[in-house]
């Protein structure tokens, strides 16, 4: 009989435990989390002055490296970026798992300043965000092939987000490297 | 005691009999849908979107909030407004916010205006996305969208926005805004489109409303089939976890048994 009621708690406690880790692993309600406007973005990146405005074409051999690196186009035919001295900041887009993050990039002589996501959308890998990855990517630069020149440390749970920021960085060294060096056409307006 | 050994051990094949057939439907469910999620991406189905009607409405797919259609200067063409989307003949473009508030031309481009954003797009057959402008290139949140025209009737004259904080006309290269006093811009309009274009984008935003990837993961965790579908598929859960503690149990007790007969014995 005491082996009955044993054997009855045992079954009783699986049931509890496993009613938990299901309930736990219910999917997140993906959810858009603004963290920063472009707007503010492109404003605190450029404390000494007001930048000029300026737009890339996204066409010729620029395209084709743009295709190479994120393994598709860029589904836009142009890109718009700020530049004052050797600093240039871009706000891109790329998606993690199905929906897309927006981040700002801050890109000085040809190395990174700074990375910031601004809008999040995933239900998953919100932790790209924290500083502890985005400063990873401080001062690195594009090698040949079109990788970063030093490894960027994961995060578990979130590997497709870390990827899409690295991809984003990695974008951003590149149409900084065709507007500096005219691998697509650079027009400039001034007001 | 070997016979209270013996009772309990019935009782649990007679349990794990049980539930093992309960489960078995749940159990393949889960596990084909499973193995699907986890090769989404090279089966293609994060970005498949499902057609099929009856599919569509099980899962009421339609636009939240109105439509909202302008015509697009005098091309002829119409720019349907449903929720951040906006379709343009058969192009779709995913702008911040609903509602769509302006639709017009400047040159050979076609410019799409939400709140937070101003899409700009080529004009011609199948329109292409040339960029999207957000809050760092936008002179404020946009009211309206309209053209300035100026004497000579040949020049393109220029685009005009109003915002929280009056109205803006953009340079040439649309690139810089400067505070116009006195508009007489015109506005662009919105409109009641004819019945085939609004039946297309509505026809469109189904198509492209319902990932597969959805389809496929609700039928793993039971919300395919609503409210109660998710508790369903947690109790099919709970019936594997007893199914495995059952089958353990099992099969101890028949290890024991052969032991004590001078059989198996590991």
């Amino acid at each position: 009989m005491v082996d009955r009621q044993r054997f009855m708690n045992r079954v009783t406690a699986i049931g509890l435990m496993s009613l938990a880790i299901v309930l736990h692993a219910r999917a997140a309600i993906a959810m858009e989390e603004v963290y920063q406007t472009s707007r503010s973005f492109v404003e605190e990146s450029f404390p000494t002055g007001e930048p000029a405005v300026r737009k890339l074409w996204v066409s010729g051999d620029l395209k084709t490296q743009v295709r190479e690196l994120l393994g598709r186009d860029m589904g836009r035919l142009r890109v718009r970026y700020w530049t004052r001295g050797d600093r240039t900041a871009w706000i891109l887009e790329e998606v993690g798992k199905v929906e897309q993050i927006t981040s700002g990039v801050v890109v000085q002589a040809g190395r990174i300043e700074r990375v910031k996501v601004l809008i999040y959308r995933e239900s998953r890998g919100w932790e790209v965000r924290l500083p502890f990855f985005t400063d990873q990517f401080r001062d690195a630069t594009l090698d040949p092939d079109l990788h970063l020149d030093r490894g960027v440390d994961g995060i578990s749970g979130a590997t497709l987000s870390v990827d899409a920021i690295t991809r984003l960085a990695r974008l951003a060294l590149l149409l900084d490297r065709g507007a500096d060096h005219d691998y697509g056409k650079a027009e400039a307006s001034y007001p | 005691m070997a016979r209270l050994k013996h009772h309990i051990r019935n009782r649990v094949i007679a349990l794990h009999r049980v539930v093992g057939l309960s489960a078995a439907l749940f159990v393949v469910l889960v596990s084909i849908s499973g193995m699907l999620i986890n090769h989404e991406d090279g089966l293609g189905f994060t970005n498949a979107t499902i057609e099929s009607q009856w599919l569509l409405d099980w899962y009421r797919i339609k636009p939240r909030g109105e439509l909202a259609a302008f015509p697009i200067g005098v091309t002829g063409r119409w720019a349907i407004g449903l929720e951040r989307r906006v379709y343009v003949e058969g192009a779709v473009f995913e702008t911040d916010e609903p509602p769509l508030v302006g639709a017009t031309t400047f040159g050979r481009t076609i410019l799409l205006a939400s709140r937070g954003m101003l899409l700009l797009v080529t004009s011609g057959r199948e329109a292409e996305l040339i960029e999207r402008l957000d809050s760092a290139s936008l002179p404020g949140p946009l009211l309206r969208l309209g053209r300035l025209q100026v004497s000579d009737e040949d020049a393109p004259g220029f685009v005009v926005v109003e915002t929280p904080d009056g109205v803006f006309r953009a340079d040439a290269e649309l690139l810089t805004w400067q505070r116009v006093e006195n508009s007489t811009a015109t506005w662009s309009r919105a409109g009641d489109p004819p019945e085939g274009v609004r039946a297309q984008a509505l026809q469109d935003f189904r198509g492209r409303g319902l990932p597969l990837s959805r389809v496929i993961a609700d039928l793993h965790s039971g919300r395919f089939f609503g409210a109660y579908g998710s508790l369903v598929m947690d109790a099919a859960a709970v019936a594997l976890l007893v199914l495995s503690g059952t089958g353990i149990y099992v099969a101890r007790s028949a290890r024991r048994q052969g032991s004590s007969r001078g059989g198996l014995s590991i």
